[in-house]
């Protein structure tokens, strides 16, 4: 894949340090820098005696820097990476140790997370594997309490009613959370605390309310006769409750799917408990399969792995197990280059992706965003400054996105005339990510 | 399925309060095959309902609004060609950095080019006319019919509609709202001056005081002769600020009779002793209802002397300062040293300042300034008030000669941190000859190749200037001649020094 200023700017954490990294990238800044084709990597002048080193790994984008900043891609890479995209006669050499070295252990790591575990002799399996059984009884127990209890209490809300409870009062959700939370149910603990926001904030909170309240509910029942529940069903169920499973699990167990794998829409947010979340969805050409990329950061630190809304990839996608596969785990990738002619999987009206949608729910009822790629439709405002898609059928789709600078860039970029436009929809209402225009995608 | 209002209401209201379920929850539980027990309790039947009902609802989302067409006319898409993408980053990174003076360059590079914004960066340039009222005029060529069809839907971005504004169409003037009513004007202002006025004048008479004061100001394009009997006429409003409006436009006139009225009076104020070469002042007690009208403020004090003076002051500024040199048949030089050797030196030098910055005097600028800088007024004959505004706004041509003149006079490789060509340079949105860029540069360099230049704080504000008024072709030649080791904090700025003035040079190399 060839590396613009354009493409290198989406990688930037934030615009000041994009701003920086330009301004690093002049060769007199570098008393060193150079590429192999895999690796680039470069000595950036700084204050001290000591020079920062810089490396990319093209393979990723992965990178590193010896300067003190966590949130990668710091100035100084993205000042070696503007300078790749600018510079035409980009020096080739053989990579100095620090580099080559730093290469093959992410090679190695990357094979690790993909090939099985070392095999085990077979008392030491035995063992593993009781203690494994024994970790999954002890947290099944506890999550059993968790659930009996969440019960409970639906049932005392549902008896005395919203208008009898404290349901203003973030305190009145977020107790109930915390004991979620200790009883291994973080997803159910999260879902409480996300509830007692649209309590407060939404202005059809009643319904909303009620229908969060039926959801969770419909995970009890789930769980209690979660025996008589085909096998990924129960993945499904445990999985909502919140059950984490490694990554490196998902992809020992396999199977994997090699494909070219398109960056169709990146979404990222803080979520209500301060942590960095990142949806990032692809598509695969060959495969014709949807996937999630789910990754979480914290604190100042970026994420591991950056993704350019657009980009193609090359690599082995394993999805987590589910009745409805949709997060996954991309290994062993490289960034190609791949001209696209036509997006692989299209809704060509609004009705088209709801019929999709119920199939899902049938699979998974707690699913909580599909990607969407809605081709030909028209994007518009009222004079209320209310925004919608306007499909080939004539049906209108309120657009929940709440920054007007992506709005007026879909308006802007359609001019009145149809568009395919990339979005999340969560069974209620449609969020615009990107849009698909001579044959590129455009981050929103 | 249409329990669910009545789930929601008994969920809102509790079931110990309804005491019952309502049969319709029954109804619909039933008719999706789910057979609840009579002897459930009713928590649990509702919970049951809202969880069947919650996910059926999630699956049927029912969209049913439709229209039948756009409510408004898609773009025409022949349009002029896109800018290039590489354009199209310099742009992205300009508004970013809310780079104005760049923004101005980028858009006259690509108006030269005859190509428009990409479509995706429309609304940010849009939003930041809205915000930067001096950049629409360069930004319209550059939108495109995309533009201008965007533009429609935001009220924020409405200028750009304006060089679509009919003047042969009087409406938006005759039942327009206020704005419209003044954006019209102001074309019209533009294209026909007479009309414009014979316009205002049409319903001069039946206006609120606050629309015949933004009358006024519209009258300051184009300003001329013609206007001068309307204007004396409104000299004559029953509302003080239509008043002071009138008399600031008739001041720009030296033909008005308010300048007239001004010479006279002062004539009997100030007394010229040609043997002596010296003035003496007779000042009145009281300030005439006259000299009100025609905008003499009797509070206003912008120097430190008495009321009285200050007065004298304001009247001064009225007059073109070539009407003194003429009068009493003096060079501007000798003007300026009798002045300053007077009591009232504060009074002539902000009167003549003033009045050489109103009627763009640029003899007397250049006069005052040549006087200040080579006579150095300190002490008792120094100056108290402060005389940025004579550096403000220059003729970018007088800028550059007088710019030259200040670095000429000192002789020095150095630049000092308190010379005071700086506060010159420092101004914005003027364009540095080469040679006199070159020449500060140079200076620059030769004061960061010395150790104690890390306090230079000046000096580094001018190097942030300089890398907005240099031309950027330049960019090879000054890369040059830094010191390789520099103090750290100098090695930043030298470094966004050149990151900018390279990025201006690449903008300009768009055009190659």
């Amino acid at each position: 894949m060839e590396w613009t200023t354009e493409k290198v700017a989406t990688l930037a954490p934030d615009s000041g340090t994009e701003s920086r990294g330009k301004k690093l990238a002049t060769a007199s800044k570098w008393s060193l820098f150079a590429a192999d084709g895999r690796a680039v990597w470069g000595e950036c002048k700084g204050s001290g005696s000591e020079p920062y080193y810089v490396k990319i790994d093209l393979m990723g984008p992965a990178y590193g820097c010896s300067c003190p900043v966590k949130k990668l891609p710091c100035k100084h890479i993205m000042g070696l990476f503007f300078l790749l995209a600018q510079q035409a006669d980009f020096p080739v050499k053989d990579p100095p140790n620090w580099v080559s070295d730093w290469i093959a252990k992410r090679d190695a790591k990357s094979k690790k997370e993909t090939a099985p575990a070392t095999p085990k002799t077979e008392e030491e399996r035995l063992k593993a594997q009781k203690a494994k059984e024994k970790r999954t009884q002890e947290r099944l127990s506890l999550m059993e309490s968790g659930v009996d209890e969440l019960e409970q209490w639906l049932l005392d809300l549902f008896r005395q009613g919203f208008a009898n409870v404290d349901i203003n009062n973030s305190g009145f959700w977020e107790q109930a959370a915390f004991k979620m939370k200790d009883a291994k149910l973080s997803r159910v603990s999260y879902f409480m605390k996300e509830t007692g926001e649209i309590a407060s904030k939404s202005a059809n909170w009643t319904e909303e309310l009620t229908a969060r309240v039926g959801e969770l509910y419909l995970l009890v029942k789930a769980f209690r006769n979660i025996d008589t529940l085909p096998e990924l069903t129960q993945e499904e169920v445990f999985n909502t409750l919140g059950r984490n499973v490694k990554k490196s699990e998902v992809v020992e167990q396999g199977p994997t799917i090699k494909d070219k794998w398109l960056v169709l829409a990146k979404k990222e947010e803080v979520d209500l408990e301060g942590i960095q979340v990142r949806r990032v969805w692809l598509q695969g050409f060959q495969s014709q399969q949807e996937a999630l990329l789910l990754d979480y950061a914290f604190g100042n630190f970026g994420f591991e792995q950056q993704y350019v809304v657009g980009s193609v990839l090359d690599g082995e996608l394993s999805y987590y197990p589910a009745a409805f596969l949709q997060r996954a785990v991309l290994s062993n990738t490289a960034l190609i280059d791949f001209n696209i002619s036509t997006l692989p999987i299209l809704s060509d009206s609004i009705s088209h992706f709801q019929n999709k949608f119920v199939k899902v729910l049938a699979q998974n009822p707690w699913v909580l965003q599909v990607p969407v790629v809605l081709t030909n439709v028209f994007p518009f405002k009222d004079e209320f400054e209310n925004y919608f898609l306007l499909d080939k059928d004539n049906k209108v789709l309120p657009l929940a996105n709440l920054r007007a600078r992506v709005i007026w860039r879909m308006l802007a970029m359609s001019g009145g005339h149809p568009v395919t436009v990339i979005g999340e929809w969560n069974g209620a209402s449609f969020e615009a990510l990107s849009l698909w225009k001579d044959n590129k995608i455009e981050e929103l | 399925m249409n329990s669910w209002k009545d789930i929601v209401k008994t969920a809102l209201l509790g079931t110990t309060t309804t005491g019952q379920i309502p049969a319709s929850i029954y109804n619909d539980l039933n008719s999706l095959g789910m057979n609840v027990s009579a002897e459930e309790s009713m928590e649990v039947t509702l919970l049951e309902a809202a969880a069947a009902l919650a996910t059926f609802r999630k699956a049927g989302v029912s969209i049913s609004q439709t229209l039948d067409s756009l409510p408004y006319e898609p773009c025409e898409l022949d349009d002029m060609p896109l800018c290039s993408p590489i354009a199209a980053n310099y742009l992205s990174q300009i508004l970013q950095q809310n780079q104005e003076e760049i923004m101005q360059e980028w858009l006259s590079v690509i108006e030269k080019l005859q190509q428009r914004i990409p479509e995706e960066l429309l609304p940010d340039v849009l939003s930041y006319g809205a915000m930067h009222e001096k950049i629409r005029r360069a930004i319209m060529p550059a939108l495109g019919k995309r533009g201008t069809w965007l533009a429609q839907f935001n009220n924020r971005w409405a200028y750009a509609l304006d060089a679509t504004i009919d003047t042969s169409n009087e409406e938006p003037f005759q039942l327009g709202s206020p704005k419209e009513r003044i954006d019209y004007l102001q074309k019209r202002r533009e294209q026909d001056p007479k009309a414009a006025l014979n316009l205002i004048e049409s319903v001069w008479e039946s206006e609120d005081y606050q629309s015949k004061v933004d009358f006024l100001k519209v009258l300051n394009t184009h300003l001329s002769v013609d206007d001068l009997p309307f204007i004396e006429m409104a000299l004559e409003d029953k509302r003080k600020e239509v008043r002071n409006e009138a008399a600031a436009l008739l001041a720009m006139l030296p033909e008005s009779s308010l300048i007239q009225r001004m010479i006279l009076a002062l004539s009997e104020w100030v007394n010229f002793n040609p043997k002596k070469k010296s003035l003496e002042l007779e000042l009145p007690d009281s300030l005439s209802t006259e000299m009100k009208r025609d905008g003499i403020r009797e509070h206003f004090q912008p120097l430190p002397e008495g009321k009285k003076a200050n007065w004298l002051a304001q009247m001064i500024s009225l007059v073109p300062p070539s009407h003194w040199a003429e009068t009493w048949k003096m060079s501007i030089e000798d003007c300026l040293e009798m002045a300053i050797n007077s009591d009232y030196r504060n009074v002539w030098y902000w009167g003549w300042s003033m009045a050489a910055k109103r009627l763009n005097d640029e003899e007397w600028l250049l006069g005052i300034h040549r006087y200040i800088l080579k006579n150095k007024p300190t002490g008792k004959k120094g100056l108290h008030f402060a005389l940025d505004f004579l550096y403000q706004d220059l003729h970018n041509e007088l800028f550059n000669l007088l710019a030259w003149e200040y670095l000429q006079k000192d002789r020095n490789a150095l630049l000092s941190d308190d010379h005071p060509v700086l506060t010159l340079l420092l101004q914005e949105f003027q364009i540095w000859e080469d040679k006199l860029a070159i020449e500060v540069i140079h200076r620059i360099q030769h004061v960061v190749s010395n150790d104690s230049a890390v306090f230079n704080w000046n000096q580094k504000t001018l190097l942030k200037r300089a890398a907005y008024a240099i031309n950027p072709l330049l960019y090879n030649q000054l890369e040059l001649g830094w010191p390789t080791e520099l103090g750290y904090s100098w090695q930043s700025e030298v470094t966004n020094f050149l990151a900018t003035l390279r990025f201006r040079k690449n903008i300009y190399e768009l055009n190659k």
